[in-house]
This record gives C-alpha cells, sequence and structure tokens, in this order.
C-alpha cells in the first residue's frame, strides 16, 4: 500500500537523489578544507549552507502528488502522513548530510549540516503550503543565497535569527531560527498541505 | 487565401514508433471541405493528424500538405502558415487570457502584424468565447478551454484545419454550434476531424475516411456508412455502418 | 514580437523573478550600506560582487522559462507554427530577462539616489561594471533557457541555480585570471578602474555565451551556433591570458582633498563627502591628546585605500560608521566605536610588531594599549578597525582593558605633567619604530 505512494512521490529518485547530493557535500568539503590557503575545516562554511537547501529542494519534490486534490479527496489520514512525510524526509536527509561531517562535526560539519537541513526543509514546506511544491525551490535558494553574501563577515551571533546559514553550532540564535521555521513549516503543511497547483507556471 | 484543388495528398504512408507501426500504407486524398476521421482507439489518427500537422516524419511514402512536401524541411515554413491544428492533449499557459493567447498564436503563425488583432477577434468570436476572451485560462472550464484551443487553430484562416477531438469536453448545444463552425470552415478550408463521435461526423462532416491498424478500411460519405449498417451494432444508422465496415476489417 | 514580448512580461515568471532578484538585491545592499555609501565606484562594485547569487538566480529563472513548453505540453502545438524557432526563443528570452534586470537595476536605482546626492566623484567609468554586469544577467538567463528546454524537469531550475552557487564560487577560489571569466566579483575595489579592454571582453564573453546558448537550442544545424561560440572562445582566451590583478588605482578618486585645522582632515576625492562628519569627530576626540608633541596633526579618513597623504598622516578606517546616507555614525558593526578608532589611529601602529618573540609583541601592544588612555579616558567599545600600511583593513577585539593595562595607564595618569607629556613624546618615537626594548623600558618605568 505504501509502496505506489512513494513510487508516486517520486521517493526512490530522490533517495537517490540525497545520496548524490551528500557525496557531492563531502567531496566538496574534502576539497575546501585541504586547500592550502584555507583554513581546513573552517573552510567549510559554503557546503553547510548550501547542501541542506539542494536536499531540501530534492524532498520538496515529494511534497505533493500529480492532483492533490484528487488525493485529499481519498479517505487516507492526510495530516497524518504529511507530519510523518515530513519528520521523515527531515530525518533521513539531516542524517545523510550529517554522517559526510561526522569528521569535525563542530565547525561546520555534522552540526551545522543537520541544523541548516532542518531550517531549509522548514522553509521549503511553508513554500509549499503557501505556493505549491513546483515553486518551492525558489524562496530558499534566493534566501540562502541572499544571507551568505549578506551576512557580517566575520559572523556574529547577534544576527543568528537571519544569517543561520553561515552561523557555526555554538550559536543558539540560529538552531532557534532552524526550529522556528521547522515548526513553522510543518504546522502550515499537515495542516493545509502543498498548496494545489492548477497555476503552477505560466 | 490560395485556391488549391488538393490540400491533402497522402501516398503509401508508413510510420512507425519504435518497433509499432501505427500507419501502414495510407492513402488518402483530401479537398476543400469537412472530413471526418474514425476508427478506434490505436487506429491511428492521431498519428495521421500529427503527420499532417509536421510534427512527425514518416518512415516512407509522401505526404503533400498544400502543395508542399511536408517530409522534408525545404517548404514547410510556407506550409506551417497556412496550417491550423488542435492537438489532442491541448498545453496551454494558465495565465494567459484567451485574448493573448491566441494573440500569440497568431504572432507564431506569422500572421501580419497589423491584420493580428482584428484575426485574434474573429477567431475569439467564432470559437464563440467573445464573452470570456479576457479571462485567464485558468478559470476556463474544460469545454471553453478546448474552444479557446480551436481559436487558436482558426487564427490564421488556415487552408487545412486539423482538428483532434474538438468535441471533447464540449456541451450538447456546444456541439451544434460547432457542427455549424465547421460547416463554415469547410467552404475554402480542409478540415480534418478526428473524433470518436460519429454522430458528430454524420451531421457536419462532407465525407469519412475509417482507419484501422493504420490503413483506410472505408472512404466515403455518411450516408454510405450508414448504408453499411447491416451486421453491426449501435443506436443509430452510422453506427452500425461504423461497427459493420470494422467486424469486416478485422475478420478480412 | 514587443506585443508578445509585453503579454509574457505580465503573465509568465518575469514578475517573480524581478521581484526575487529585487528583494535580493535590496536586502543585500540594505545589510552592507557601508559597502558602497557614497561612493560610485563601490557601489558598482559591489553589484557586481552580488552576481555571484544574482546570475545562479538568473539561470534557474531562464531554465524555469525554458521548461515551460514540455510542463505545459504546448511543444508538438508549437513545432507546428511557421516562426523559425530563434524568434520564439527570444521572445522567450525577452520578458525573464527583462524580469531580471529590470529587478536588479530598480533596486540598483533605488540606492543609487542616496549616493547621487553626497557623491562626491562620479568618474572612473564605474558604469561599465553596471553595463557588464546587465549583459552578464542576460546571458544567465539564455543560458538557463537553453538549458531548461533541453533539460524540461521541474528540478532543473533549482539545481542549475544551486550547481550556478558552486561554479561561482568555486571560481572565486581560483587565485588566477580565471577569475576575470565570472561576472561576479571576489572584492569591490573602491576608486579603481578596470581598463576598458577588460570591460569589453567580458561583455563579449559573457554575450557570446548568451548568443551560443540560444544558437545551439534555437536550430537543429550547427553552424549558427559556431560564430558566437568562436567569440566566446576568443574572448575567454583573451580574458585568461592577463594577469590576476588588473586593477588600476584611479588617481582622480584617490587624491586627497583636506579640510580644517588641528587636526587637519583629508580623505580621497570619491569619500570627501564624509569630512563635515570626520572633523567633528576627529576634533572632539583628538583633544585628548592636545599638546603631545609629534602627534600626528594630518588625519585621513579612508575606506579601502589609503590616499597619497605623506606618511606622518594617521589615517583611520570610517567604512565601519558610514550611514547608507554618506554620513558617519558613532558605532559600527561588531560594536565598534569611532572614536576609539581616531584615538587608536593616530598613535603609532598597534600591529607593527612581526618578530616570533611573544614577549616583545606584548610590549608593542601593551605600549600601545597604555599610551592611548594615556590621561585616564576609557575607551568605548568592543573591537577597533584600523588599516595597515599595505591599506588593508583589519579588526580586533579585547579593547575593553585589561586590568594589567589599567594599572599602568593608571601610574601614567598619576604622573606629573611634564612626565606625563614626555613619556608620550617618547612612546611616539619608540612605537613609531617600533623597537620592542624601547617600548619594554617606557613600560618599566611604570611598573
Amino acid at each position: 500500500m505504501i509502496r505506489p505512494h512513494l513510487r508516486a512521490r517520486y521517493v526512490p529518485g530522490v533517495a537517490a537523489g540525497l545520496v548524490v547530493v551528500a557525496a557531492l557535500a563531502w567531496a566538496a568539503a574534502e576539497w575546501l578544507s585541504s586547500r592550502p590557503y584555507l583554513d581546513g575545516a573552517e573552510a567549510r562554511p559554503p557546503v553547510a549552507a548550501l547542501a541542506p537547501v539542494l536536499a531540501a529542494v530534492l524532498v520538496s519534490v515529494t511534497l505533493a502528488g500529480a492532483d492533490e486534490e484528487l488525493e485529499r479527496s481519498t479517505a487516507r489520514p492526510w495530516r497524518a502522513i504529511r507530519l510523518a512525510h515530513v519528520l521523515v524526509g527531515t530525518t533521513v536527509s539531516a542524517a545523510a548530510l550529517a554522517l559526510t561531517g561526522l569528521w569535525e562535526p563542530a565547525r561546520y560539519g555534522a552540526y551545522e549540516l543537520a541544523r541548516n537541513t532542518v531550517a531549509a526543509m522548514g522553509m521549503v514546506t511553508v513554500a509549499t503550503a503557501l505556493a505549491g511544491a513546483a515553486r518551492a525551490w525558489a524562496p530558499v535558494i534566493a534566501y540562502t543565497g541572499a544571507a551568505y553574501l549578506a551576512a557580517p563577515k566575520p559572523v556574529i551571533a547577534g544576527t543568528a535569527w537571519w544569517t543561520w546559514p553561515v552561523q557555526p553550532a555554538s550559536a543558539p540564535g540560529a538552531w532557534w531560527a532552524a526550529a522556528a521555521w521547522f515548526a513553522a513549516g510543518l504546522v502550515l503543511y499537515a495542516r493545509n498541505g502543498a498548496r494545489p497547483t492548477a497555476d503552477r507556471d505560466a | 487565401m490560395t485556391i488549391t484543388s488538393t490540400h491533402v495528398d497522402v501516398r503509401d504512408l508508413v510510420v512507425r514508433y519504435r518497433r509499432r507501426t501505427a500507419l501502414n500504407g495510407l492513402d488518402l486524398r483530401l479537398g476543400a471541405g469537412v472530413h471526418g476521421l474514425l476508427g478506434p482507439n490505436g487506429a491511428g489518427k492521431t498519428t495521421l493528424m500529427r503527420v499532417l500537422a509536421t510534427v512527425v516524419r514518416p518512415a516512407s511514402g509522401g505526404v503533400t500538405v498544400l502543395d508542399g512536401d511536408v517530409t522534408g524541411d525545404a517548404r514547410l515554413r510556407q506550409v506551417r502558415r497556412r496550417l491550423g491544428y488542435l492537438p489532442q492533449q491541448f498545453g496551454y499557459y494558465p495565465r494567459f487570457t484567451v485574448r493573448e493567447f491566441v494573440e500569440y498564436f497568431a504572432w507564431l503563425k506569422e500572421v501580419p502584424r497589423d491584420r493580428i488583432p482584428a484575426a485574434v477577434d474573429r477567431a475569439i468570436e467564432r470559437a464563440g468565447l467573445l464573452d470570456r476572451a479576457d479571462e485567464r485560462l485558468k478559470r476556463l472550464s474544460g469545454g471553453m478551454l478546448r474552444r479557446a484551443g480551436i481559436a487558436q487553430a482558426i487564427v490564421n484562416d488556415p487552408d487545412v484545419l486539423l482538428l483532434d477531438e474538438p468535441t471533447a469536453g464540449l456541451d450538447p448545444e456546444q456541439r451544434v454550434d460547432f457542427r455549424e463552425l465547421l460547416r463554415v470552415l469547410g467552404v475554402d478550408a480542409c478540415v480534418l476531424v478526428s473524433t470518436h463521435l460519429v454522430e458528430d461526423v454524420a451531421a457536419a462532416c462532407a465525407d469519412v475516411t475509417l482507419l484501422h491498424e493504420g490503413r483506410a478500411v472505408f472512404r466515403g460519405t455518411p450516408a454510405e456508412l450508414a448504408a453499411r449498417g447491416a451486421g453491426g451494432d449501435g443506436d443509430s444508422p452510422i453506427e452500425r455502418g461504423y461497427t459493420a465496415v470494422l467486424r469486416a476489417a478485422r475478420s478480412a | 514580437m514587443g506585443r508578445v514580448v509585453r503579454i509574457d512580461v505580465r503573465r509568465g515568471i518575469a514578475p517573480l523573478a524581478a521581484l526575487i532578484v529585487l528583494g535580493v538585491t535590496f536586502a543585500v545592499l540594505v545589510t552592507e550600506t557601508e559597502m558602497w555609501a557614497g561612493r560610485w565606484s563601490a557601489l558598482a562594485g559591489y553589484l557586481r560582487i552580488l552576481m555571484i547569487v544574482l546570475v545562479p538566480l538568473a539561470l534557474a529563472a531562464g531554465a524555469w522559462q525554458g521548461g515551460r513548453e514540455r510542463r505545459r505540453r504546448l511543444g508538438e502545438l508549437l513545432a507546428t507554427t511557421s516562426l523559425p524557432p530563434w524568434r520564439r526563443l527570444t521572445a522567450a528570452w525577452a520578458p525573464v530577462a527583462t524580469g531580471v534586470v529590470g529587478g536588479f537595476l530598480l533596486a540598483g536605482g533605488v540606492v543609487a539616489v542616496p549616493v547621487a546626492l553626497v557623491a562626491t566623484y562620479s568618474g572612473g567609468g564605474w558604469w561599465w561594471l553596471v553595463v557588464v554586469g546587465v549583459i552578464a544577467l542576460g546571458a544567465a538567463v539564455a543560458a538557463g533557457l537553453a538549458i531548461g528546454t533541453v533539460l524540461p524537469w521541474r528540478l532543473t531550475a533549482p539545481v542549475l541555480g544551486l550547481a550556478g552557487y558552486v561554479v561561482m564560487g568555486a571560481v572565486t577560489y581560483a587565485r588566477d585570471s580565471r577569475v576575470w571569466l565570472s561576472p561576479a566579483l571576489d572584492d569591490a575595489a573602491e576608486a579603481s578602474v578596470l581598463p576598458l579592454g577588460d570591460h569589453v571582453a567580458q561583455a563579449a564573453w559573457f554575450a557570446a555565451i548568451g548568443a551560443t546558448a540560444l544558437a545551439v537550442v534555437a536550430s537543429r544545424r550547427r553552424w549558427p551556433a559556431l560564430v558566437p561560440a568562436a567569440v566566446a572562445v576568443v574572448a575567454g582566451a583573451v580574458l585568461v591570458s592577463g594577469p590576476a590583478d588588473r586593477w588600476r588605482d584611479d588617481a582622480a578618486a584617490r587624491e586627497p582633498v583636506c579640510a580644517g585645522t588641528e587636526p587637519r582632515v583629508c580623505a580621497g576625492r570619491e569619500v570627501a563627502f564624509v569630512l563635515d562628519d570626520f572633523q567633528a569627530y576627529a576634533g572632539r576626540t583628538l583633544t585628548v591628546y592636545a599638546g603631545i608633541e609629534g602627534i600626528p596633526d594630518t588625519v585621513g579618513a579612508v575606506t579601502a585605500y589609503r590616499p597619497a597623504l605623506g606618511d606622518d598622516a594617521a589615517v583611520v578606517s570610517v567604512r565601519p560608521y558610514l550611514t547608507w546616507r554618506g554620513t558617519l555614525a558613532p558605532t559600527g558593526e561588531y560594536e565598534a566605536d569611532l572614536e576609539t578608532d581616531l584615538r587608536y589611529g593616530v598613535l603609532p601602529n598597534r600591529w607593527c610588531y612581526d618578530g616570533e618573540d611573544p614577549r616583545e609583541a606584548d610590549a608593542v601592544w601593551t605600549a600601545a594599549d597604555v599610551a592611548v588612555r594615556w590621561n585616564g579616558t576609557d575607551l568605548v567599545g568592543e573591537v577597533a578597525n584600523v588599516m595597515d600600511d599595505d591599506g588593508s583593513i583589519f579588526w580586533f577585539g579585547g579593547v575593553g582593558a585589561d586590568p594589567a593595562v589599567a594599572a599602568l595607564a593608571e601610574r601614567l595618569r598619576a604622573l606629573p605633567d611634564a612626565a606625563r607629556y614626555d613619556w608620550m613624546e617618547r612612546y611616539l618615537v619608540a612605537g613609531e619604530a617600533c623597537d620592542p626594548a624601547a617600548l619594554d623600558a617606557l613600560l618599566d618605568e611604570l611598573r
């Protein structure tokens, strides 16, 4: 019963994609931290910021069916399913990315990857609920790029509420921001689901 | 409008998709008028439409549309300017209004710029959508979308008009209006209508071609098809004719 | 075509693309006002730094547009129309390019207003940077459109956008002339000019890439793409064959403009709009050193480079204090304080020591930290920012007094006036010479 649903939502392809993303994240982090002119593990913020966005964008594909309204007309506890969907999707992608950063978890490694995945998933699910799954990628990509560029360098904890993509694990504000995005996404998406997108694009 | 005696000339047409043969030695000559194209699913109706619409290249055989060979590139552009096509699956940009969408196609079909506004209005009016012309396509019902599709197909006053299932989704009243439109269009142009609704053919078409497994198994007037009705199933003479001809073709 | 493009500008993704680009550009500009306030060359350069985000967004927008025909199942119907594909493609490109470029220029135009109101220098050909940036955005839309046409999947746009970030980021790690292949500047070079030839080569490179991309998907034949591809190869070869650093100092922009006395304040012509404010702060702050022989009587306000002032002039980096209106705020990023910076700035360089011995380094630092508190007034702020002799600006923290420093400063203050002035004057000489032994001896007098 669950396998057709997973297939309909492209879960096998997305899972394969996550493996690729994790491999790329590992390779990129390896390359950055081995540059002689950069300072080792500290050189990994680009990976910690971008890999979670890519993972969340991939997972966003699974957040809506081919016909949302048709699906909702069926007798399934969709709220619970959606809740579980986001939780499982986030856990799996955060774990996959965190694995690549375990060798030095606390300096733009596993902790930041996991936190940013949670936050990016939050942004993606909020966008899915408000604008539909097909467009959910745009805000998180634009936001992360802008925050990465605009964040004061060196990073300061005071701006963590919006510079979470580039904050170290030691900044509690970034964890709170991630939690807030995730909670908002979870509530909106579990309650309303993806916005049906008859007007997906024009 | 160019005077052409034979609008469509198909000789020994073979079309294959991978290993499946969709059209297998089809011969067909069509002049001005409304021609019905009947046949069961998979008979090759849509494939024939797509060949004539210049989007599918045949494996062999000759296809001339409006005196232009559409199996090569040389005259494609001239032919396409005088072509109207409504595909079975009609895609559209949901945020465009009917008028904008039809205007876009007028431009794509190279209608001279100064004639576009009048041509767009006329096409929308003939499709019966004038009161919804400034509505966005995503707000239209299925039948109205179909009419928007017809409007884009006729915006360039085509000499060959290919309509694949044009009446799907139209309500009975709209279908009556649509048949009337077909008769008007068929005065000068060659209109080829592919459909499963045999009563549309009976009411609007001057002649009928019935395809079966990639070949024409019947060519004649609707009355001639109805006359073949002995031994067929159906609720009307032409339905009985349709099933009888197919049955004969299958047993042959 | 004009009407069709206008329809698509209204109905397609152009408004959304414009909104996102406008929002991102504006948000970054607003959070980093000190990077561009009052200076055209800095604003133009910063707009080019922004390309690292905007080009990926333009790629994604183009890819989204490129996949539209197939997503909407219009491909077959469009294939039956007579218009040559390149015109249809151009008509698909133009609205997205309009949206992206429009959002970019609108955001830039909004912040250009406060710049125009205060700017004291407008030469240097900075607008070339904007023109080439616009061309790069148009080319990115074209490249995205081509890729989206060939790969019309839903994930093409976001993946292409993120891949764009990665590639653009990777290019900035290349510390050689390949960086000129990227439209994104790594660092804005204020009051500097890029030779016209480099602008032209970059413009040709981006335009040719965009034209090649469109030509490849617009025609089943290959030769139409060959001409722009050849131009791209030539322009790319020209770009990578030069040196890595091509900025030339804009002497006219850096020419010092001075005002006032006690202290006399100076700034490069392009930064001269801060002089009134700077004069007020410097005049108020530097009274703490009044009467000390050897304190510089000229203080330069600098942003990113040292204007051509004499060696005995002190310089203070005012960039962290620049507001969007070109005025100076007393406090800046990281709780820095202009008064603290001024007081350190006129004394000898606290970081002159480049030896290995930690005790010697400590003597140099401690002497500076004591001298800056010489009359007992405390410092404000957590960090200070200073400009090095080679023109780079850096921050240091821990300005808040170390108890040992505070105790020494207290002893200095307790000395009779003549001895205090004498200590300071000897400190200025030893500090200028960066002589750890002499500085340690000065500290010993206080221990």
